[in-house]
């Protein structure tokens, strides 16, 4: 009895060596690279075939090892890259690009890690990022073309890690931030102020002018509708006095005569007041019984 | 039934170490169990283990005989007591609650196996299987544009805006947002920061800030999403909402604009007060223009009236006059020189007589005699 357990006890931990070392279990986002005495063998759950993730066998160290790779979507955050369009306009350009490693073998070799890889796209992207958008005028980069550019610039940034073959896709790539450098930001301040300004004198200006106008065609009406009052009121008054005129003449026509003897009479008694002294002669009429009670 | 069946056996020492699955270290064999400081137990868990000795057999590990205890378990010994540890923790690993509100993984040597639902799953222990458990249904929330750098966008029309908004998200495939997308929550931020400067670098100014506020959110959530589909992320843009869209407040510009508004408000201003100026001339003129009429039309019915009363009057006086002329005439003119005289200085000179005398008025003296003397 006691001899068959040394010999269970060793064989069980052979048999849990074993399940350590040749085993490895691959996650779903993951992918595995095989090393073979240092050498690239295999990919487990490899991007571009059907996943296979789980549990996976190899050889023991030093035989086989695995290295872990990612096999998501991956982010490199680019550094802010100043550069210039076609229009001399400066830019600073702040993009992101997404990137998935979709040959485990090349990737190693190539840049071994996530670090090698953000390095390396860093460098190719602040060229190609140059390369494009330097044949372009400001606008469009921030505008006009700008979904257009990011595409060609993934286009071009793909095709040169192809070349380079690096086992990275390049999905995507972002302008995260297309900005004036700070001086150029003044600049555009200014500008803005002195739109603003404009826009608001010219407005005032307008309100002033309007204001004059309704200011003179009142004046201009009241001046009018007084005029034309003046205007009819004359006329009123001339049809008074011809309305008198007539009336006199009706009356004073039927004897002419005695209107002027009437009219005298008046005239004296009134127009010769108080402050006259008058020198008479006794031959005037008014004297003529002065004399004689008979009169003259 | 004795002890040596234990592999370990107790006169082994009872070391209970090996296959580096879990150190007991040297020495008694005293399970710990699951104490990160071993020796210093609370005075309960004490007693239990004291209990659980008892039990399995004392913690004597030297003691030749694993342990003179009586429980059902005593054979196994302290390496029985680790493996009823181990049991028990790996069965601790084999159930897990999902939340109402979470999603849950589960995970077969890390390749995906199942979704479980809310409530208590079972699961085969670890390390077969794992899970992940992430709130699907919670709503999450990025707010972007609080500094200069990220807030400060260029616009279609060559201005610079300052724009500080919020995107709501949630996970809508789990297996994607884990699986497809390292550091989702990362990316999401930065299709967020991307999608709104494209937008906005399509517009321009005058409108971001006044009319078409919505409109870009609409347009930004929907970039969003096509972006993040294209990535296969899981994440479903739910909002995306403008906290701030306004002139930059650097360099006098929102000032600038505020003056356009008081701009309009002071042109209004002098507007209605010419209007209001209109509004009182006028009538007024007209006021002046009937009081002009009406004066012109009272001189006539006064000229008028006043005609006709002399007329009449003339015409009676006629009439009279024409009943007996020469009493009348003469009647009249003593009637009137009375009066012209009477009120008069009077000098009465007889031309012929005194032609030696030389006449002298004092007219000065006469002048200045008040009215009414004689």
């Amino acid at each position: 009895m006691s001899n068959k357990t040394p010999l269970l006890i060793f064989a069980a931990s052979i048999a849990a060596l074993a399940a350590i070392t040749c085993t490895f279990t691959v996650k779903q986002w993951e992918q595995a690279l095989v090393l073979q005495f240092g050498e690239a063998q295999r990919v487990e759950n490899a991007w571009g075939q059907e996943a296979d993730a789980g549990l996976k066998f190899k050889l023991p160290i030093p035989f086989e090892r695995v290295i872990k790779l990612d096999r998501r979507n991956l982010e490199v955050d680019l550094k802010p890259v100043e550069l210039l369009a076609a229009d001399q306009e400066r830019l600073v350009v702040d993009a992101f690009v997404r990137y998935r490693i979709k040959d485990g073998v090349k990737f190693y070799e190539a840049l071994q890690n996530e670090i090698g890889a953000q390095q390396k796209l860093q460098s190719i992207m602040d060229s190609t990022l140059r390369d494009v958008l330097g044949r372009v005028e400001t606008p469009e980069i921030i505008a006009g073309r700008r979904a257009e550019l990011m595409s060609e610039i993934q286009q071009v940034s793909n095709a040169v890690a192809n070349t380079q073959r690096l086992g990275v896709e390049i999905i995507d790539v972002r302008i995260k931030r297309a900005d004036l450098p700070q001086e150029n930001s003044q600049r555009v301040f200014k500008r803005m102020v002195t739109q603003r300004a404009q826009e608001a004198s010219r407005i005032r200006a307008e309100g002033e002018e309007r204001a004059r106008e309704i200011r003179a065609t009142a004046e201009k009406t009241a001046t009018v509708i007084r005029a034309e009052a003046q205007e009819k009121a004359e006329v009123i008054r001339g049809e008074g006095d011809k309305q008198r005129n007539n009336v006199y003449a009706e009356a004073y026509e039927r004897d002419l005569d005695f209107f002027e003897f009437y009219r005298t009479m008046q005239a004296l008694e009134k127009g010769i007041g108080t402050r006259t002294s008058y020198v008479l002669s006794p031959d005037n009429e008014f004297l003529s019984y002065l004399d004689n009670q008979r009169g003259r | 039934m004795s002890d040596n069946k234990s592999p370990w056996g107790s006169s082994s020492g009872g070391n209970g170490s090996g296959g580096g699955k879990k150190p007991w270290g040297q020495g008694g064999g005293r399970p710990d169990r699951n104490k990160p400081r071993a020796g210093e137990t609370s005075p309960d868990l004490d007693n239990v283990i004291r209990g659980f000795k008892n039990q399995f057999g004392g913690g004597g590990g030297g003691r030749k005989n694993g342990g003179g205890g009586n429980g059902p378990l005593a054979k196994f010994g302290p390496f029985g007591i680790f493996i009823v540890a181990a049991a028990i923790w790996l069965f601790s690993t084999a159930i897990y609650t999902v939340d109402q509100q979470e999603e849950a993984l589960v995970l077969r040597f890390g390749e995906y196996s199942r979704t479980s639902p809310p409530g208590l799953n079972f699961k085969m222990p670890y390390p077969v299987e794992t899970v992940i458990k992430r709130k699907t249904r919670e709503v999450k929330k990025i707010d972007i544009g609080g500094t200069a750098r990220t807030s400060l966008m260029l616009t279609g029309d060559e201005n610079i805006v300052d724009i500080n908004f919020t995107v709501l998200w949630r996970i809508n495939d789990l297996n994607h947002y884990i699986f497809n997308v390292d550091e989702t929550e990362v990316a999401v931020r930065a299709v967020a920061e991307s999608a709104m400067r494209e937008i906005v670098g399509k517009s321009e100014l005058e409108k971001i800030i006044t009319t078409d506020r919505l409109s870009i959110t609409i347009d930004v959530r929907d970039l969003m999403q096509k972006t993040l589909d294209l990535y296969e992320a899981g994440v479903e843009v739910v909002e995306v909402q403008l906290q701030k869209a306004d002139p930059p407040e650097a360099g006098n510009v929102i000032d600038a604009f505020r003056d356009v508004v008081n701009a309009a408000q002071d042109a209004e201003t002098i507007v209605n007060e010419a209007t209001a100026y209109q509004n009182n001339i006028v009538p007024k003129a007209r006021g002046e223009a009937a009081q002009i009429i009406q004066d012109a039309e009272a001189y006539k019915g006064r000229v008028v009236a006043e005609a006709s009363g002399e007329a009449q009057r003339f015409k009676l006086v006629l009439e009279e006059y024409q009943a007996a002329p020469e009493a009348t005439r003469k009647r009249m003119y003593l009637e009137t020189m009375e009066k012209v005289y009477s009120n008069a200085d009077k000098i009465i000179l007889d031309g012929k007589s005194g032609s030696g005398v030389v006449p002298y008025l004092p007219l000065d003296k006469l002048n200045a005699r008040p009215k009414g003397a004689q």
